[in-house]
């Protein structure tokens, strides 16, 4: 019973951190319906800036998270200015904006593993984070506990940020009706590229808390974006908090389930939970009863 | 046995019945309107009679067959076939390929066949070309055969959506607002071809906001409000219907 | 000069899975990430039976393309109802599953370490042993996959494929059964996918998981996009460009830590320069005649 309590405690803490994957790629695709693909890229970029400013370079922590914030966003901004943009002005389908965020994708991991080689890469974190302390009949590390209170804390300040600011306004306009904002007079291009430089922001906040817990490597963009659409998907895409739902639930499951199963199928896990809404309940947890 | 009949057909949408209890029945070889103001059920009781949504509640009836919640595609093999409202043609095919999609019990359309029948399919296309042709030809297309179905004009890509109901050979046929946002000349011309398609046998089912085509071309009428049967009868009964007459002018 | 050899037999192999992909995406619209997946099963199964079992390569491979054709119709079902990004992901799930199993069932698969071995394939005694009777073979089977793509393209039941591709509800006004056609076009291009696998694994008598990951997966897409969609010698064009024009790097002196992951670089840029100056691809869509 006690390992089903740390198990299931270890879960809501993966699953703030799937959470907060979620959120960065739901602001993103929730408002502007891309399937940033190349979100997954800007995620591992980030990564790799964390690790090489504070490894390599031997900067401070706090520089460390400033640069990966600042490149993130800025890669972010750049992709819907460069990439996206001249793909709405031709028309562009949205098979066809996938592709090339799919392409785009596959450049930026390549282009990391060019210059960072393909093996992992570690970041030191201080001993004392690493200690396991008790709380109640569970174990909770420092590291942990930091993910869950940043994961929390980034939530709440992105729904406050949505709910009381007038660029949030905006944003939650372009969400729920593309057309109406342009008629509003809510500059819909400039709406778009904050929209990029947040959910950046967000993929940033994820990967330095997960380098510090896991380290880095090439193809791990590829497993939080994986992560991230589930959450989406099996949370409903309506809301912001349809991806936190997501999350969370991917992650007691996840964590729940290799009670039982070995824990090599986590990833097998996830899906089958995906597949279970998508033949159930298409809308996701916090979707509509029905389909529109 | 009926021809075709309704019995308390309704569906619920969440918290709103699109339609509530409609019943009738529609005569062989003649034309049949459905009217009513906008939101008043039409296109929904459309969808729901061509398969298109599953009834809260109610039968559809096609001769022996009790057809409700079946999907379109067996309904349109036991002789029924629609129109939509917005046309979904097929853009980036010709005419001449829309109306030969809606041929039926085509054999290049069995995967074996596709593969491994060449000498049989190439004959069996000529015959298809041939019947669309026909079809496009006593429509007023012929001409536009080998165009491009965004390529048409609006009154052209009308008359190719009707053209491809008519190719599944289907008894009855249900048009969707057949003659919106056509003028005069293109209206006629479209009556024109509901009548044709009567004196031919086949039964009409419509759906139009057009007043005067609807009462120039039709044996009965059924006007829905909210859902709800509100009248039925020949076109001067309906016309001078005081019910009908209030829900029209909205007072 | 069997290095040449070489290189055109890969093209071969990865125009039987563009071609067989293009039935899906181009023809069909259903965007799939999971065709390396299918490739596996056909490489796996080939593999464990000729390893294990003593089996001829090309009774193998037809059990290989018996499976996979079994996995693809039980999954279609299921994922008829999904469209547009969530059949990607949905796709993109197989896929991880597939490579899952394939690593952690190592009783069946030898997990991570793979199968090695494998013998060149063989007929009634003639092998195809060396390089160039593997190539003659390797076109003999792209001709084949291509010659049934192109077949299906350009019959009626291509053209209720391309409706679909348009408008599903338009398609099933005319009476065409939308279930049937996309559970048989995704239950062929798996099955020529797998075919593809077997012929991977009798070249190059080692495979393991990797070799079939999401990336292959991504790289077969790039393929089929880049050659044309809904155009089956555009497809075998695209394998024959994004095979050949990579390895023209290696006469440009580029350290060999980076060819692979320069190549990639090379075909996501095409990708996107594709998709923003020619998305029909180099060989667009023909309508049938």
């Amino acid at each position: 019973m006690g390992e089903l309590l740390q198990l299931t405690v270890n879960g809501l803490i993966a699953g703030s951190a799937y959470a907060l994957l979620a959120l960065g790629f739901w602001v993103v695709y929730g408002t502007t319906r891309t399937f940033h693909f190349a979100h997954g890229g800007v995620y591992t970029l980030g990564g790799y800036v964390f690790y090489h400013t504070l490894v390599a370079l031997g900067a401070p922590f706090v520089v460390a998270v400033a640069a990966t914030l600042l490149v993130t966003a800025l890669l972010g901004m750049a992709i819907e200015r460069f990439v996206y943009r001249p793909l709405r002005a031709i028309g562009a389908s949205d098979m066809e904006t996938l592709l090339s965020s799919l392409g785009l994708y596959v450049l930026i991991e390549n282009l990391v593993i060019i210059v960072w080689k393909s093996d992992p890469r570690l970041v030191p974190v201080a001993e004392p984070l690493q200690q396991g302390l008790p709380f109640g009949p569970v174990w909770i590390t420092g590291l942990q506990l930091v993910g869950l209170v940043a994961s929390l804390g980034l939530w709440g300040g992105l729904a406050l940020f949505l709910r009381r600011s007038r660029v949030g306004k905006a944003i939650r306009a372009l969400a729920a009706d593309p057309e109406m904002t342009e008629i509003v007079g809510i500059n819909e291009d400039r709406i778009r590229l904050v929209v990029y430089a947040v959910g950046s922001l967000l993929a940033g906040c994820s990967v330095v808390l997960s380098a510090i817990d896991t380290g880095i490597a090439p193809s791990s963009g590829m497993s939080a974006l994986l992560i991230a659409t589930i959450s989406v998907i099996v949370g409903g895409t309506n809301a912001v908090s349809g991806g936190v739902a997501g999350g969370f639930l991917i992650g007691v499951v996840e964590n729940v389930g290799i009670w039982k199963i070995a824990s090599e199928w986590k990833q097998a896990i996830a899906f089958g939970v995906l597949a279970a809404f998508i033949l159930l309940r298409p809308t996701g947890l916090l979707g509509p009863r029905q389909a529109k | 046995m009926a021809y075709f009949e309704i019995e308390g057909l309704t569906k619920d949408f969440g918290g709103l019945r699109a339609v509530d209890g409609l019943s009738c029945t529609i005569e062989q070889g003649k034309v049949t309107s459905l009217i009513g103001p906008n939101g008043a059920g039409k296109t929904t009781a459309f969808n729901l009679i061509s398969g298109f949504v599953r009834p809260s509640a109610g039968h559809v009836r096609y001769r022996d067959h009790d057809i409700t919640g079946l999907g379109p595609d067996r309904i349109v093999e036991l002789g029924l076939a629609r129109t939509f409202q917005d046309l979904r043609l097929f853009h980036r095919m010709t005419a001449l390929e829309n109306v030969a999609l809606g041929l039926q019990r085509q054999r290049g359309e069995r995967l074996a066949h596709a593969v491994f029948g060449r000498a049989a399919l190439r004959a069996e296309r000529e015959v298809a070309r041939g019947r669309a042709r026909a079809i496009l030809e006593e429509l007023g297309l012929g001409a536009k055969a080998g165009e491009l179905a965004q390529n048409l004009a609006y009154g052209e890509q009308k008359l190719l959506a009707i053209a491809r109901a008519i190719a599944t050979e289907a008894d009855l046929l249900l048009l969707d607002e057949p003659a919106a946002g056509l003028g005069r000349e293109a209206t006629d011309t479209i009556l024109g071809v509901i009548r044709g398609l009567v004196r031919r046998g086949r039964t009409v089912l419509l759906i139009d906001h057009h007043m005067e085509a609807v009462m120039d071309v039709s044996d009965r009428v059924v006007v829905l409000d909210a859902g709800r049967k509100i009248a039925e009868g020949a076109p001067d009964e309906v016309q001078h219907n005081e019910e009908v007459v209030r829900v029209y002018l909205g007072l | 000069m069997d290095y040449i050899f070489y290189v055109l037999i890969l093209a071969s192999l990865y125009a039987i899975l563009a071609v067989s992909l293009n039935l899906l995406v181009g023809l069909t619209g259903l965007v799939s990430i999971a065709h390396a997946g299918f490739m596996a099963i056909g490489a796996y199964a080939t593999a464990l039976l000729t390893t294990k079992a003593g089996a001829n390569f090309f009774a193998a491979a037809v059990v290989g393309m018996g499976l996979a054709a079994l996995v693809a119709a039980l999954l279609a079902v299921p994922t008829l109802k999904v469209t547009g990004d969530h059949y990607i992901i949905a796709s993109f799930g197989f896929q991880v599953i597939i490579i899952s199993v394939l690593l952690n069932w190592p009783a069946l698969t030898n997990g991570p370490f793979g199968i090695s071995g494998i013998p060149r394939p063989s007929l009634f005694g003639f092998a195809f042993a060396s390089y160039p009777r593997l190539l003659v073979l390797a076109v003999a089977l792209a001709g084949l996959a291509g010659w049934v793509a192109w077949r299906i393209a350009v019959s009626p039941f291509g053209a209720v494929l391309r409706a679909i591709r348009e408008d599903e509800g338009a398609a099933r006004s005319l009476g065409k059964d939308v279930t049937r056609f996309k559970v048989q076009v995704f239950v062929v291009g798996c099955a020529l996918a797998a075919l593809g696998g077997a012929l991977y694994a009798g070249v190059t008598s080692f495979i393991d998981p990797p070799s079939f990951d999401i990336h292959e997966s991504i790289f077969i897409l790039a393929i089929v996009i880049i050659g044309g969609k809904g155009n089956v010698l555009g497809s075998m064009l695209g394998a024959l460009v994004l095979i050949v024009l990579p390895e023209l790097l290696k006469f440009l002196a580029v350290p060999s830590s980076i060819a692979d992951p320069l190549r990639r670089v090379l075909y996501g840029v095409l990708l996107m320069a594709f998709m923003r100056f020619l998305p029909a691809g180099l060989l667009r869509e023909r309508p049938a005649r």
